[in-house]
């Protein structure tokens, strides 16, 4: 047993996901990813002397809609809070978020919950809340900074969870739900790449049995899902070694540094820089714990502060901005009008419509394909037939030609009707010929089956056919009688070819069996 | 046909206005005669002149009515601003060294609404360091004088627009009131200030003192002209979201004024209050001036109003905080003072910093980060809100059975600058105007008097919230009731 099964890991999950809304929280400035630099800025969100925030009510109610859709626990009034601290690219060095009244959810009050699309595990929400965005900060050469404010005042929701993940597998998991969920929910465009999402994990481990948690850690500055996974990964390596060295982790940040190599002398220096004995790991240890060679891993979470170093925010109510009452009717409208969510999507298509877990997980996690689906279904179309069609022959079309379900070529009325020619048809000759007709002509089935003049051979002449090929191959008939049973392909094939590939191909198999039995003297 | 030869520097406001809209005098005129006592301004009321701002302004007011267009209710009235609202291309430093050179791209409501009413800016104003104070003595360039006696201090923190009026260098000007500040002020120089109801005025453009206390507010010598003034100010504005729409409908203070009597009124006096002035002929004026309301037809009766003692340190832990948290955005990076020198960005805004702001600045700045810092936010903070709260209560209360409170604003009239080093001595002096602030209610206060040296003293109506225009009628009907005989300071030219 490897001293990381000694130990249960611990992950929280934090979220900024930027509001897609078109300007600002509190101002009119565009939100604009790219802008050139402090071109979207005015006295407001660039905290000249004298502005006031003056809140952009849909920005609040995107973060009200979110604690509807997860269950949050409500209050009849939700408040905007100051954090306090000073930095280059906070231009009042406070930041208008929530600490005392979330939207939802909050330490004493549940978060509600988020069912994972493919695991279906229930995620317990600590708190979702409102807060502006800072701007960014540009180091450049010599130890300076520049300061672009474009991204300042950018509405965030701002989505927390309680320590709930205990394996990474977990946490694509999450972060692909919740992506749905935001991108359902029109909240965010949620491009990671692009900055619209941002992920923070809070690592810790206890040994296997306890109850207590252990010290975590806060990894910051994760570009990706894989950047997320390999930073828990090197912080489980990481605390697992001083654990099995004797020492204890204390609870810290730290930022990822995505291209570190662990392999050469530098590596370990800059490993263990600013972090003091005893809560020093030992760089072999660690490597010694991850799931890839030296020559593989690539990355490693960096000392950045420690709890010691942490600031008081000295968070007080924002005397500029008012309280906001939350009505219920308001919330009751926001609830009548929530989609399906991802994880009751898949416990639906599993338990209700008892499609196997991987259709209906596949289902899930393609929305618009799932959404598709459910059109199909819609026309009448039996489900197993459904899920089939469209994950199989409605996918690789798609795939094929880089769309979306939604910008399909086939409507999903014509897999419907595709399915219901299966019973007059034969389902080859359906989805052999039909099947491209329809595409190809961008027609009904039906219209393409009149089109293209698609008809069955009858049983008749279906055997007529096979065997005049039977008499016709006299090599593949001896090949056939000698045990190799690949020759009837060539049968099949003469068969195809006379009737234009519109035999039944369980016809011409009966067939052949029967001929090759008679030949046998069976 | 008004009387043109009457000193041009003494008419009132809605006598000048009334004139430049006649077409008797031009606003050029007008501007041109304050832009010279201005410009000399023996009493340091003045910051900074902006004399082609304001003839530019001037000409194209007379270029309007030459062209027979109507023109505002304020229209060639010149005005002085605070030093802490920002006007748009003109310096605004709010008496800071932190914000020397600092020059808005925007401009304060209030000031955009007096300009859109025809007001002619002269200039800004002089006030302690970022409004806080109350004698005018933490200016970071020098304090004012009043214009009652040299060496005075005029009052604060609204010192210049409270000694500009009453030296008759702007028959109009804009204040900022936290915990007093331009009531207090008007009481020591001897003219009429109003801080309107929290939220009746747009903050949008103020420089953040103390965001749930500040309140703009004007200055006038004569209550009359507060009508058109507060009719133009007042009103909803949606860049400041703690402003309100009290529902008034059309020009509620000018209405309010016509016919503006204290006959039938009742008017609650807080004993407890008038225990409290220091100098005997500040409270002997003041008594006069509630003798002489019962003479006008009012009922006054005593009323009660606990937590006198509790509403000026509630004041003082909420407004530091509230500050501490406001400043933090003068640091070095954005505008303003940089000290440059090594180090790195902890370094850079230390030094600007302590290079910037004045020793009260600081002091508070220190006070309220300690109130709202982690184990001592609930015992402090959390607290003074509570008595905060508790104060509203008491005040509702009092004004329960009355149409307005009446008192004293000031314990004591104008002292000699320098004479009150003590900061608590200083913070002291509020224990009228703070209780105000922290419940909301506009105060108004008024001429009622002079001491035996020949001091100004002053007499203060707090009414209840949103009840301004009513106040104001108030107001207008006491200094009728009062009748005081016109004096004049003299103000060197």
């Amino acid at each position: 047993m490897s001293a990381l099964d000694r130990y249960e890991l611990v992950v929280g999950m934090e979220a900024h996901a930027q509001l897609n809304t078109r300007s600002k929280l509190f101002c009119g400035c565009a939100v604009e990813p790219g802008a050139e630099p402090n071109t979207r800025t005015c006295p407001v969100c660039l905290g000249l002397p004298g502005t006031l925030p003056a809140l952009n009510r849909e920005a609040y109610l995107k973060v009200l809609t979110l604690a509807v859709a997860l269950g949050a626990e409500l209050e009849p009034w939700t408040e905007l809070d100051r954090k306090n601290y000073y930095y280059p690219d906070l231009p009042k060095n406070y930041q208008i978020s929530q600490m005392y009244h979330n939207v939802g959810g909050g330490d004493e009050r549940p978060g509600g919950t988020l069912e994972l699309l493919r695991s279906g595990q229930r995620v317990r929400m600590h708190n979702v809340h409102l807060e502006e965005d800072a701007g960014k900060l540009l180091h450049g050469e010599a130890g300076t900074s520049t300061v672009d404010l474009c991204r300042a005042g950018t509405p965030l929701a701002e989505i927390v969870t309680w320590p709930d993940f205990r394996a990474v597998e977990e946490l694509d998991d999450y972060m692909e739900t919740l992506t749905q969920l935001l991108l359902l929910l029109d909240l965010s465009h949620c491009r990671m790449q692009e900055g619209n999402l941002r992920f923070e994990a809070s690592v810790s481990v206890r040994p296997r049995g306890s109850a207590a948690l252990g010290a975590r850690t806060e990894i910051k500055n994760l570009n990706s899902y894989a950047a997320v996974r390999r930073a828990v990964q090197f912080e489980h390596a990481r605390q697992v070694a001083l654990l099995e060295a004797g020492k204890t982790p204390r609870q810290e940040t730290r930022l990822w540094s995505e291209d570190w190599d662990p392999r050469g002398a530098k590596a370990a220096r800059s490993f263990e820089q600013d972090v003091p004995e005893p809560y020093r790991a030992a760089l072999p240890d660690v490597l010694a714990l991850l799931p890839e060679s030296p020559e593989g891993w690539r990355g490693r979470t960096g000392f950045m502060r420690s709890k010691e170093d942490a600031q008081d925010y000295r968070y007080f109510p924002e005397p500029d901005l008012p309280r906001l009452e939350i009505a219920p009717a308001e919330v009751e409208a926001l609830r009548a009008a929530l989609p399906e969510l991802p994880g009751a999507r898949r416990r639906r298509y599993a338990e209700q419509l008892s499609l196997p877990q991987k259709s209906a997980e596949a289902l899930t996690r393609d929305r618009a394909l799932g959404d598709y689906f459910e059109r199909v279904l819609a026309a009448g179309a039996p489900v197993a037939d459904a899920a089939n069609l469209v994950l199989n022959q409605v996918g690789a079309l798609l795939n094929e030609r880089g769309l979306s379900a939604a910008e399909s070529p086939v409507p999903p009325e014509h897999v419907a009707e595709l399915i219901a020619l299966v019973g007059e048809l034969p389902k080859d000759l359906v989805l052999k010929q039909v099947w491209p007709a329809v595409i190809e002509e961008g027609c009904s089935p039906r219209e393409a089956v009149a089109r293209r003049g698609i008809e069955a051979v009858g049983t008749d002449a279906v055997r007529l056919a096979t065997d005049e090929a039977w008499a016709k191959n006299p090599k593949a008939v001896a090949d056939l009688l000698a045990g190799n049973k690949k020759a009837a392909g060539a049968l099949v094939g003469a068969v195809m070819k006379a009737t234009k590939g519109q035999a039944s191909p369980q016809l011409v198999n009966a067939r052949i069996a029967e001929l090759l039995a008679q030949a046998r003297g069976e | 046909m008004s009387d043109l030869r009457r000193d041009l520097h003494w008419e009132s406001a809605l006598t000048l206005a009334a004139q430049v809209r006649a077409g008797e005098r031009s606003a050029r005129e007008v501007t041109d005669a304050h832009l010279a006592r201005a410009e000399a301004d023996p009493l340091r009321a003045f910051l900074r002149v902006d004399a082609a701002g304001a003839r530019a302004a001037a000409d194209e007011l007379d270029r309007r009515r030459a062209a027979g267009e109507a023109l505002g209710p304020l229209a060639g009235v010149p005005l002085a601003v605070k030093d802490n609202l920002c006007t748009r291309g003109l310096e605004t430093t709010a008496a800071s060294k932190i914000l020397a050179g600092f020059v808005p791209p925007y401009e304060a409501t209030a000031v955009a609404r007096l300009r859109a009413a025809g007001a002619v800016v002269l200039g800004k104003t002089n006030l302690d360091e970022f409004a806080m104070g109350s004698t005018g003595e933490s200016s970071a360039f020098g304090p004012t004088t009043n214009p009652w006696g040299q060496g005075l201090v005029p009052g604060g923190s609204s010192s210049g627009s409270a000694a500009a009026v009453a030296g008759g260098l702007a028959p109009l000007a804009l204040g900022s009131d936290t915990g007093g500040s331009i009531r207090q002020p008007a009481a020591l120089c001897g003219c009429v200030g109003f801080k309107p109801s929290y939220g009746a005025v747009s903050r949008y453009g103020l420089i953040a003192f103390a965001s749930s206390l500040d309140q703009v507010g004007p200055f006038a010598r004569e209550v009359s002209d507060l009508g058109p003034t507060l009719d133009a100010l007042c009103g909803r504005d949606p860049r400041d979201m703690t402003s309100a729409d009290p529902g008034w409908g059309e020009a509620p203070f000018g209405r309010a004024l016509s016919g503006a009597t204290l006959a039938g009124r009742t008017l609650g006096v807080v004993r407890e209050h008038l225990e409290l002035v220091r100098d005997a002929c500040v409270r002997a004026r003041v008594d006069e001036a509630i003798a002489a309301a019962r003479a006008a037809g009012a009922e006054v009766r005593e009323v009660s109003l606990g937590l006198v003692d509790q509403a000026t340190p509630a004041y003082y832990v909420v407004a530091t905080a509230e500050a501490s948290s406001n400043l933090a955005r003068y640091d070095g990076v954005h505008y303003g003072l940089r000290v440059p020198g090594a180090g790195g960005i902890v370094e850079l805004s230390a030094r600007t910093r302590a290079a910037g702001f004045g020793a009260e600045v600081k002091r508070r700045i220190m006070l309220g980060t300690f109130v709202l810092s982690s184990g001592f936010f609930d015992a402090y903070y959390l607290n003074a809100q509570r008595v905060r709260r508790r104060v509203r209560e008491a005040f509702e209360a009092a004004l329960a059975g009355v149409d307005a409170l009446i008192g004293p604003t000031s314990p004591v009239a104008a002292f000699p600058l320098g004479e009150e080093q003590d900061p608590l001595a200083l913070y002291a002096l509020d224990v009228f105007t703070v209780a105000a602030n922290l419940a909301g209610l506009p105060g108004v206060s008024l001429p009622c008097g002079f001491t035996a040296a020949g001091l100004p003293a002053g007499v203060q109506l707090i009414g209840p919230r949103f009840g301004d225009p009513a106040l104001l009628g108030l107001a207008r009907g006491l200094e009728a009731a009062l009748a005081l005989p016109a004096r004049r300071p003299e103000v060197a030219a």
